[in-house]
C-alpha cells in the first residue's frame, strides 16, 4: 500500500476504535441545554448545560436511572428492570412530579397498589438530591444561587437582597427568649 | 397603738363606747380614735414608712404591667414561662395559708376547743393569703379578664390545674364564709353568724376535702414536667403527697410565725384570752406540724430511694438540696420536738420561722430555681421582684387592718 | 330529722354501690391514656441526612402564616452561629414557628441541620395540661390552639418535653401562644401539605398518611435508608428516635452535642436498651406526627 494510503487508513482506524471514548459528546445523546423553568416562581429559569454533563458522567445511568435503556447494575434494582428497557421519557419532569404530595399525587400513589416507588421524590427534591450529591464529593456548585440566582420574588420570600430587614442592635429586653 | 394603749387607751371590743352609745361604723373603722389621732399614729408607724416607699416604687411598676404587658416586667421567656408572681405568689403562698382548714378541722372536727383562741387568726391567714395568691395569679395571667373561663367558658377536665381553678374558687368562698361571724359580730348582724353556725361543719369538711386535694394537686403540676425539674426536687410517684404533707406543717408553721408577729407587735389588740393561751397552743401547733415534718422527712427520703437518685446528693445540687433538707426540714423537726418536750414556746417560734423559710425554699426550687436545672439559670427581672414586693405588702397591710377591728385576736363582747 | 337504722344504713349503702357496679366501667375509661392516632390523619416524616440548612422551609412558613418579617434574612446562615442564653441555639419564638439549628457533631463529615416545630403529637402534654381545653388534636393530624379561650397561664409551655409553645408577651391586651399548626386553615384541611413540606428543594420531609410512613420508618428501603439513630449521652441504655437531638432532652445531662449513632442494628438488637420515655414507641403509638 501507498504511504498516504496507509495513512489514512491508520487515521481510519484510530478514529473508529477511539470513537466509542468520543461518542458520548458526537453521538448527539439528549441535548445541548436544558432549560428548567419549574422554579420560576423564586428564581431565574435555570440553564443546564446536559452536554458538558454527559462528558463528566460516567453513563447516563447515573442521572437517568436506567430509563436510557441501561440495564442496572444493583440487584435490587435488576429484580424488575434488568430486561433494561427504554423508558417512554427519559426527562426528568415526565417522572417526577412538580406537585409532589398534592391530593393528586397522593391519590395517584394511593390508588396504585402495584407501585413500588412509592418514595419517589418530586421533581424539586429529584433534581437538588441527584445534583448536590455528585456536586458535594466533585467539587460543584453547591450554593444556592449558585445554580440558580433569585428574582425579585425570591428576594422578597426570603427576606434578603433589597428586602433585608434593617440591622437591628438588641433593641432593650423583652425580646423573648 | 401599742404607746397609745400605755397611756389609757382602750381598743374597740363591743358595739358599745363607754358612755353606752354604740359605735358607728366609720368610728370601728378609725380604731375608736379621732380622725387626727388616728391618722397621727399612722403617720408616726416607721414600718408605714417602707410601706409609703414600697408603693411609691411599686405600684406605677404594677400599674404599668398591665399596660405594656408581661414583656415589661418579666424577661419574656419562652423557656421559663413561670417565674416569681407564680413561684411566690401561688407556690409559696397556698401552703402558707394552709392553717385555714388545718384549724377549721382542729377546733370544729376534731372537738380540740382549747384551739379556740387562735382558730379565727388561722381562718384569717388561710383567707388572705388564698385571696393575695389570686392577686398575684391575676398578675400572672397573659389575660386575668379570662380568669373564670376553665369555670363557666371552657372547660379542661383533663388539666391538673383545673382542678387547682375550680378548687381555689370554691375554697376561698367557704373560707369567707367561715370568717363571717367574725364580721358579722363586728358588724352586728348576729343572723348571719347563727346562719353560718348551722353549716360550720359541713364547711370544715368542705375545707379539708377542697385543701387536701389542691395542695397536692400544686405538686402533681410538676409531673407535667419530669425532666425539667431536677430528680431530688421531682418524684413522679409522690410529688402531689409531698407538697399535701409540708402545706400541713406550713400552715402550722405559719400561723405560729403570724401569732408571734401579733405578739409582738399587735399587743394593744389582743385580749387576755389570747395571750395567756398564745404560748400553750403554739406548743400545741409545733406538736402537730413536728409530726407532719418527720412525714415529709420519710417521704422524701422514700421518693429519692424509689426514682434512685441517690448519686445527685453528690452534686452541687445535692448539696442544696442537702442544705434545704437540713434548715427547712431536719432543724425545725427537732427544735420543734425540744420545744414540745421542754415546753418552751421560744424555740418553737423560732423553729416555725425556719419551717417557713424552708417551706417557701423548697417550693421556689421546685418551680424557679431547679426548673430547667439542665439549661441555664434564669433571675428574674428587677421588675418582678418589685411588684411580688408591692403586693405582698398589700397582703400585710390588709391583713393588719383586719386584725386591727375585726374580733380575730379578741373575743368581741356581745352587750346587746 | 329522723334516724336511720344502721343496719337500714349498711343495706341501702350496699344496694346502692352494687347498683353503681352493675352499671359498669365506660370502655372509654379502659382505654385511657393509650391514644394510637386517627386513622387517617397525616404526618410529615422528616429524614435529617438530607437537610442542608437552607432555611427555605422557615421562609416559607414565616409567609404561610403571615408572620412578621424576620430579624436577619432567610438566607443568613449566620443565625447557626447565635447562642442564646446558656449556649443553646435558636429556638422557636412568636415570630418563628420553625427553626433550624445546626450542630458540629464529631465523626461526621458535614454539620447536622435539625428542623425544630411541633411535634404534633398523639397525645400532647400542651393538650392535657390546658385547664380552657384550648388544644384540640383534629383528625387531619394537626395540634390546633383555640386562642379566644386561653387564659395565658402558659402551662403548656411548661408541660411540652420539646419546649415547643412560644407566648407572644409583646402583646398587652392579646397575648397568646404561637406554634406550628401544621397549615391547617390554610392547607391541611384542604389534603395539602404544610408549607414548609412543600418548599423544601432536597424533600427532607415526606408527607402521607402518618400510618404509611411509619412502615417506611420500620422497613426503610434500601434506596432511601432511614436516619441513622441516636443513643443519648449520660444514660446509654436509653436509645431515642433518629434525629432525637434536643440540647434539652430531659435524660441528657451535656447534651448540647448530639451522639451521631452507630448503625440500627447496634440500637434495636440489644434487648437491654429501653426508648427514651418522651417518644416511648411501645408499637409506635405515642410517637409524634412530626417523625424525625
Amino acid at each position: 500500500m501507498g504511504g498516504r494510503k496507509k495513512t489514512l487508513l491508520g487515521m481510519a482506524a484510530l478514529m473508529l476504535l477511539t470513537a466509542p471514548l468520543v461518542a458520548p459528546v458526537w453521538a448527539g445523546d439528549g441535548p445541548g441545554t436544558v432549560e428548567i423553568g419549574s422554579l420560576a416562581t423564586y428564581y431565574s429559569a435555570v440553564t443546564f448545560d446536559h452536554a458538558m454533563h454527559t462528558g463528566v458522567a460516567s453513563s447516563c445511568a447515573e442521572c437517568h436511572h436506567h430509563t436510557t435503556g441501561l440495564a442496572p447494575t444493583d440487584p435490587t434494582c435488576a429484580r424488575c428492570h434488568e430486561a433494561g428497557a427504554k423508558a417512554g421519557s427519559v426527562a426528568c419532569k415526565d417522572c417526577h412530579s412538580d406537585k409532589r404530595f398534592s391530593a393528586e399525587d397522593q391519590a395517584k400513589i394511593e390508588g396504585n397498589p402495584q407501585l413500588y416507588h412509592k418514595g419517589k421524590p418530586g421533581l424539586k427534591g429529584a433534581y437538588h438530591r441527584k445534583c448536590l450529591g455528585c456536586h458535594t464529593t466533585m467539587g460543584g456548585p453547591t450554593g444556592c444561587q449558585d445554580c440558580h440566582t433569585r428574582n425579585d420574588k425570591g428576594d422578597a420570600f426570603f427576606n434578603s437582597g433589597k428586602y433585608a430587614p434593617a440591622p437591628t442592635t438588641s433593641a432593650g429586653h423583652g425580646g423573648g427568649h | 397603738m401599742n404607746s397609745l394603749q400605755s397611756k389609757g387607751f382602750a381598743p374597740v371590743v363591743s358595739h358599745l363606747k363607754k358612755d353606752g352609745r354604740e359605735w358607728t361604723v366609720k368610728e370601728k373603722i378609725m380604731l375608736g380614735l379621732s380622725p387626727k389621732e388616728y391618722w397621727a399614729v399612722q403617720l408616726r408607724n416607721p414600718f408605714n414608712w417602707v410601706l409609703w416607699a414600697i408603693y411609691a416604687v411599686g405600684l406605677p411598676i404594677l400599674v404599668g404591667r398591665f399596660i405594656f404587658g408581661l414583656g415589661w416586667v418579666t424577661h419574656s421567656s419562652y423557656d421559663y414561662p413561670w417565674g416569681l408572681f407564680l413561684g411566690w405568689g401561688l407556690f409559696t403562698m397556698v401552703p402558707l395559708s394552709a392553717s385555714g382548714f388545718m384549724m377549721g378541722t382542729t377546733v370544729e372536727l376534731f372537738g380540740r376547743k382549747d384551739f379556740k383562741p387562735i382558730e379565727r387568726l388561722g381562718l384569717l391567714n388561710g383567707l388572705l393569703g388564698y385571696l393575695f395568691a389570686v392577686m398575684f395569679l391575676q398578675v400572672d395571667l397573659g389575660q386575668p379578664w379570662r380568669l373564670i373561663y376553665p369555670m363557666f367558658v371552657s372547660l379542661g377536665p383533663a388539666a391538673v390545674l383545673f382542678l387547682v381553678a375550680w378548687h381555689v374558687a370554691t375554697y376561698l368562698s367557704c373560707q369567707v364564709a367561715e370568717l363571717v361571724p367574725a364580721f358579722a359580730e363586728w358588724m352586728g348582724f348576729p343572723k348571719a353568724k347563727q346562719a353560718i353556725k348551722k353549716i360550720v361543719l359541713g364547711l370544715t369538711i368542705a375545707g379539708i376535702i377542697l385543701s387536701t386535694l389542691h395542695q397536692g394537686a400544686l405538686g402533681a403540676l410538676f409531673t407535667y414536667a419530669p425532666g425539667k425539674v431536677h430528680p431530688l426536687w421531682y418524684s413522679s410517684s409522690f410529688q402531689w403527697f409531698q407538697f399535701f404533707v409540708s402545706a400541713v406543717f406550713a400552715g402550722l408553721s405559719m400561723l405560729i410565725v403570724v401569732s408571734t408577729l401579733t405578739k409582738w407587735f399587735m399587743r394593744w389588740r389582743c385580749d387576755e384570752n389570747y395571750l395567756n393561751n398564745l404560748s400553750k397552743l403554739t406548743l400545741g401547733l409545733a406538736k402537730g406540724a413536728s409530726l407532719a415534718l418527720i412525714t415529709y422527712l420519710v417521704v422524701k427520703i422514700i421518693g429519692v430511694a424509689h426514682d434512685n437518685d441517690w448519686q445527685y446528693l453528690a452534686t452541687g445540687w445535692g448539696g442544696w438540696f442537702m442544705f434545704e433538707m437540713v434548715v427547712g426540714v431536719i432543724l425545725p423537726l427537732i427544735f420543734y420536738t425540744m420545744a414540745v418536750r421542754n415546753s418552751n414556746a421560744s424555740l418553737a417560734r423560732f423553729s416555725a420561722f425556719l419551717a417557713v423559710f424552708g417551706i417557701a425554699l423548697n417550693r421556689l426550687n421546685t418551680a424557679l430555681i431547679t426548673f430547667n436545672w439542665q439549661l441555664y439559670q434564669e433571675i428574674p427581672h428587677w421588675r418582678e421582684l418589685v411588684i411580688v414586693v408591692t403586693v405582698y405588702a398589700t397582703y400585710i397591710v390588709v391583713y393588719r387592718a383586719v386584725l386591727a377591728r375585726m374580733p380575730i385576736l379578741y373575743t368581741w363582747k356581745e352587750n346587746k | 330529722m329522723k334516724m336511720i337504722n344502721r343496719r337500714s344504713f349498711l343495706k341501702g349503702g350496699l344496694a346502692g354501690g352494687a347498683a353503681i357496679a352493675a352499671v359498669g366501667t365506660s370502655k372509654q375509661a379502659e382505654a385511657a391514656g393509650s391514644f394510637g392516632g386517627y386513622p387517617d390523619s397525616m404526618g410529615v416524616l422528616v429524614d435529617l441526612t438530607k437537610c442542608v440548612g437552607c432555611r427555605t422551609c422557615e421562609a416559607a412558613c414565616n409567609k404561610e402564616q403571615g408572620l412578621p418579617a424576620p430579624d436577619k434574612p432567610f438566607d443568613d446562615p449566620s443565625v447557626f452561629e447565635e447562642k442564646r442564653e446558656g449556649g443553646l441555639p435558636r429556638r422557636t419564638t412568636e415570630k418563628a414557628y420553625t427553626v433550624v439549628q445546626k450542630y458540629d457533631v464529631p465523626g461526621r463529615e458535614h454539620p447536622l441541620f435539625r428542623k425544630v416545630q411541633c411535634n404534633h403529637c398523639n397525645e400532647p402534654a400542651c393538650l392535657t395540661s390546658c385547664f380552657v381545653n384550648a388544644y384540640k388534636k383534629t383528625p387531619e393530624g394537626a395540634v390546633m390552639y383555640d386562642p379566644t379561650v386561653c387564659v395565658g397561664c402558659r402551662t403548656c409551655m411548661v408541660a411540652c418535653p420539646f419546649y415547643i409553645p412560644a407566648y407572644s408577651y409583646s402583646s398587652a391586651i392579646n397575648p397568646v401562644v404561637k406554634k406550628c399548626i401544621m397549615c391547617y386553615d390554610t392547607r391541611l384541611k384542604f389534603g395539602k401539605p404544610p408549607a414548609c413540606v412543600e418548599a423544601c428543594p432536597q424533600e427532607v420531609m415526606t408527607f402521607g398518611k402518618r400510618k404509611d410512613l411509619l412502615k417506611l420508618v420500620t422497613s426503610g428501603s434500601a434506596r432511601s435508608p432511614m436516619p441513622t439513630w441516636i443513643t443519648c449521652t449520660a444514660k446509654p441504655r436509653w436509645a431515642a428516635r433518629p434525629g432525637c437531638i434536643f440540647p434539652t432532652c430531659p435524660l441528657t445531662r451535656s447534651a448540647t452535642t448530639p451522639i451521631w449513632a452507630t448503625s440500627r442494628s447496634s440500637v434495636t438488637s440489644r434487648s437491654s436498651w429501653r426508648w427514651c420515655p418522651w417518644c416511648s414507641p411501645s408499637g409506635l403509638r405515642s410517637l409524634p406526627a412530626f417523625i424525625c
